[in-house]
């Protein structure tokens, strides 16, 4: 139904309303409010409470009405505007978010007479009386009331009706009017022309018809009165009920009337909104009168316009045109957008198949042949960024959310912080805005919960009351960098690292850099129950967080500076739609590893490979020894080797700035690869991030490296040191 | 021939629920989203009624019915005022721009029709 | 159901060693010739792996092996059922496919009570003709569990 689809789209403009609330509320607060802003924030509830009457939402409606209130009272004066109300109105915000979500969701309604008090409270709302429409709430009145009435009593008034000029310029018609005044009963309207003087003496402002009007209608006085509703100022208007009593000293009806409008169409061409008077020549010269008034408004009609093209138009308009156009846009469903970028991907595979094909027909590059490729190579890198440039968008709107999560945690913690954004207009492929949401809250939340210290604590080191988290965005050699600062305590490496070792994480004789040491609250197994608070709990750890960046291709770390805070610190790629790719064959099959996450590649030599343990191979490098993953046994595709006298080894990093060797058979070449997702028909498996499909059309298995190292080093003690097995 | 009504409302809903309404009744619509882009289409389409939203961006609807009432275009254009406000000062300041009337917003799609009737031609 | 038995179903029916299965046509996306396969690691037997499906990742599951009935390496004449279930398409591996039925619903019995935990698995209804016994698979229950192979 055509409703349920409006519905929809009333709850899609909500997102994008609220946001525009949000940041509003956002800009006000960090840069003190300016009318602009304070507008659009106010439209933006404004909105919402619209929309939301039109589908009977109540709850929304009132509390978005005071809402609306609240930020009339700062929108009619500036000054009004103050930290604790700004921050009042944000949480208000959040509340309303809060409200939409229930409605759209037909959910358990959210509860906010407390929030409503409060905004009335302290933006000193006097609690609304009832509606004003409540003046014309019709009289119940029985049925057989009804019928004595229809049948008996007719009312009768005689209306005296005189339009001043701005009726007239308000788009009005007298001529409506009686038309409405006709369907509640029988009218006789008379004119009078008295008004009307001779064209020596006329004056533009009160020189108009008025008509006398009697009118016999079973409708009440006010159903009367509200026909002229919208007139009620621009005109003179009397209405008399009057006895009902002999059918009045009518000279002149209705019908006649409209004869005469007939009569004289070049009037009411003209104008019709001054209706012609009948008979009398007095009144003709009356209505010459008026045309010539008239021609005020003939020469800023549309056709006078049109003959005189030079005719200035009135400054307004002027402006109008002259007023920018905003950044020019199109609108496009984002499912057209996805099909452009799933065939691009499709191009670019076609493209590396091309030069594989190329390259081995033996072709030189310097040939015409190699020429036109390589023209295509750069024309298909040109298209790619163009391509993915159409679904990058600002970061801003996540970044924004965060500030709703800042406060959460203030107020569950008794904490008090505040977030500053920088770099907040970084454009990033909508698939990494997506997906980053989760991870940052809970980092935020993290940051907050175990970053910003007490209040006391604060005063006690001589920090501000109010700490401070600071979401910084950037791109750096085609990734884009997200840190969160905070100017909390730092991390306790002490209490870290005998928690690590409690809970088996690494081993009592580890010697481990403070930046490890750090980085261990991302171990999994680290933050367990008994850690989460209320807060950032919610029974995720930091190691999901990690997961989950990585999930998205991304790195994690922290550093921190104790006593003065501390740094997260993702880089993540600009989009999940297409990778760098090493392609690498290993038990017969085809893998790509993301190149993002390669330091180099070697060629193995079994003198290079030391055993640890019972099982577990270490490759040295230069003096480092790196822990082996035989991606094939690792994958359970192939038994373990024997021989470590063949293959190419590749030097993975993962998060923490460990280093694994990924043993493979061979390297087949590096290339751009169209990311495909697993979970669309299956779902997510182990050690697999993601899967492409190569020039030859089969399929080939992206490696999920931090997850396939992360494992290994759960297994592997971390971190040999080299004397130790010298 | 029907008559053809411009809504101009910064928001995708109300335009929706305008156009339903009133091509419901049998109006040919017209819609903009903002003054601006009011006055535009007002000379594209010479549309019959006008009804306008009044907070907008770009071009409130204040300044939209003040353009139009200032020149340019068919002086005794019915224009009528979306407002969800039972605010009087509003609708003054709406007839004082210019405004034929107004319809209050939520709105009940039978009244949104007998105003528009109410001022059509 | 009617009574009168106007009411028909339509089978896609397929052969898996010496037994006759079917699928609802609605069910049934394409019928394509088999493609080698890329295997997956970390997960069970009879799902073969994935191939490309017109750039879309489709996952294979060998019918023979999920019903545990006897199974040899697919070759070129193998066949691939593309069913959808919900959002989810995948494919189904089995030896060819040997007709398209209209039946009727008194043809249609409910699954007798057997003694095996694959009828009640895997098997809906079962078509008896005069001549065939064809048992209607329930493509939902092929895939394996999600959540526990996310575990």
């Amino acid at each position: 139904m055509q409703l349920d689809s409006i519905r929809e789209t009333y709850f899609a403009e909500c997102v994008d309303q609220l946001a525009e609330l949000e940041t509003g509320l956002f800009t006000i607060s960090s840069d003190g409010p300016d009318i602009e802003t304070v507008n659009s924030v106010f439209r933006a509830v404004h909105s919402i409470k619209g929309g939301a009457g039109a589908f009977a939402l109540d709850k929304l409606v009132s509390f978005a009405h005071v809402f609306e209130n609240a930020l009339d009272v700062i929108r009619n004066d500036l000054s009004q505007s103050s930290e604790s109300r700004i921050d009042l109105l944000l949480r208000s915000a959040d509340v309303l978010t809060d409200i939409v979500q229930a409605a759209k969701d037909d959910s358990e309604p959210v509860d906010f007479t407390e929030i409503a008090a409060e905004l009335e409270k302290e933006f000193n709302l006097e609690a609304e009386p009832e509606e004003e429409e409540v003046a014309f709430d019709v009289v119940p009145i029985s049925l057989d009331d009804l019928e004595i009435e229809v049948e008996e009593n007719k009312n009768r008034f005689e209306i005296s009706f005189a339009p001043k000029q701005e009726l007239y310029l308000n788009g009005h018609d007298p001529q409506k009017i009686f038309r409405e005044l006709m369907d509640l009963g029988e009218c006789t309207i008379t004119p009078d022309d008295s008004r009307v003087a001779g064209l020596e003496r006329h004056d533009l402002a009160n020189d108009h018809l008025s008509w006398t009007i009697t009118l016999e209608t079973t409708s009440l006085e006010n159903e009367v009165q509200a026909v002229f509703e919208w007139v009620l100022d621009a005109c003179e208007l009397d209405i008399k009920e009057i006895e009902t009593g002999s059918a009045a000293d009518a000279d002149f009806s209705i019908d006649d009337f409209l004869d005469d409008v007939s009569d004289l169409p070049e009037v009411e061409e003209d104008d019709p909104g001054l209706a012609p008077a009948p008979e009398l020549d007095e009144g003709v010269s009356a209505i010459e009168a008026i045309s010539e008034v008239a021609g005020i408004d003939d020469l800023s009609s549309g056709e006078a316009l049109a003959g005189k093209p030079e005719a200035a138009p009135s400054p307004k308009a002027a402006e109008t045109k002259e007023k920018p156009k905003t950044s020019k846009s199109i609108r496009v469903d984002s499912e057209k957008v996805d099909r452009l970028i799933n065939l691009m991907g499709e191009m670019v595979i076609s493209q590396s198949m091309l030069t594989l094909q190329v390259n081995e027909a033996g072709f030189a590059s310097a040939s015409p042949t190699g020429l036109a490729l390589n023209e295509l190579q750069t024309l298909t890198r040109e298209i790619q960024s163009s391509v993915m440039s159409i679904r990058a968008q600002p970061i801003k709107p996540v970044f924004m959310r965060m500030s709703r999560v800042v406060r959460e945690v203030c107020s569950a913690t008794g904490k008090k912080a505040h977030l500053v954004l920088e770099g907040e207009h970084t454009e990033v492929d909508t698939t990494v805005i997506e997906g980053l949401s989760d991870p940052l809250t809970h980092m935020i939340r993290n940051s907050v919960d175990h970053g910003i210290e007490s209040i006391e604590d604060r005063v006690a080191a001589g920090k501000p009351e109010a700490g401070e988290i600071k979401l910084v965005a950037s791109h750096s050699s085609g990734k884009i960098v997200i840190e969160i600062h905070d100017d909390g305590g730092g991390i306790n490496r002490d209490k870290v690292l005998s928690l690590a070792i409690d809970k088996g994480i690494v081993s009592p004789e580890a010697k481990l850099s403070d930046e490890e040491i750090d980085n261990l609250i991302f171990a999994p197994g680290f933050s367990t129950a008994d850690e989460i608070t209320d807060v950032s709990g919610r029974g995720v750890g930091m190691d999901v967080v990690r997961q989950s960046i990585q999930g998205l291709g991304g790195r994690v770390n922290i550093s921190s500076i104790p006593g003065k805070g501390s740094v997260f610190t993702m880089s993540l790629p600009l989009t999940l739609a297409i990778l760098d790719g090493m392609l690498v064959k290993t038990a017969d099959q085809m893998f790509v590893i993301p190149v993002s996450s390669m330091i180099e590649t070697i060629r193995l030599k079994s003198a290079d490979v030391f055993q640890i343990g019972d099982q577990h191979m270490v490759f040295k490098l230069r003096n480092q020894l790196i822990p082996i993953v035989d991606v094939g046994p690792e994958l359970g595709f192939a038994d373990k080797r024997t021989q470590y006298d063949e293959g190419t080894v590749l030097v993975v990093e993962s998060g923490n700035n460990s280093m694994s060797a990924f043993l493979v058979d061979s390297i087949v070449g590096q290339q751009q690869v169209v990311i495909k997702s697993m979970e669309s028909n299956y779902a997510r498996i182990p050690s697999i991030a993601a899967a492409t499909i190569l020039g030859n059309g089969r399929i080939a298995l992206i490696l999920d490296v931090e997850e396939i190292v992360s494992r290994k080093v759960r297994e592997v003690p971390p971190q040999p040191v080299l004397d130790e097995i010298a | 021939m029907s008559a053809t009504v411009l809504t101009v409302d910064d928001s995708k809903t109300m335009r929706q629920m305008l156009s339903m309404c009133l091509s419901g009744a049998g109006f040919n619509v017209v819609t903009a989203e903002d003054g601006a882009d009011g006055i535009e289409k007002l000379k594209e389409s010479e549309p019959d009624v006008v009804i306008t939203d009044i907070n907008m961006p770009i071009m409130d609807g204040f300044e939209f019915i003040e353009t139009v009432r200032g020149g340019g275009f068919n002086a005794r254009l019915p224009i009528l005022v979306l407002t969800t406000e039972s605010d009087a000062a509003k609708k003054a300041r709406a007839r004082d721009a210019g405004a034929t009337g107004w319809i209050v917003k939520p709105f009940d799609p039978e009244k949104l029709i007998s105003a528009v009737n109410r001022v059509a031609p | 159901m009617s009574e009168n038995n106007v009411e028909k179903e339509e089978f896609i029916v397929f052969r898996v060693g010496q037994q006759e299965f079917c699928v609802e046509i609605t069910m049934t996306r394409e019928i394509r010739g088999w493609t080698q396969s890329t295997t997956l690691p970390h997960s069970p037997s009879f799902l073969m792996g994935v191939i490309n499906l017109r750039g879309t990742i489709l996952p294979i599951v060998n019918l023979a092996k999920r019903l545990g009935l006897p199974y040899e390496e697919p070759t070129e004449r193998h066949v691939i059922i593309v069913v959808q279930v919900e959002d989810k398409t995948f494919g189904m591996l089995v030896d060819s496919v040997s007709d398209i039925l209209d039946v009727g619903t008194e043809n249609l019995r409910s699954v007798p009570e057997l003694d095996t935990k694959i009828a009640e698995d895997f098997f809906n209804r079962v078509i008896v003709l005069e001549d065939r016994i064809i048992c209607e698979i329930i493509p939902d229950k092929l895939m394996p569990d999600m959540e526990s192979l996310a575990a």
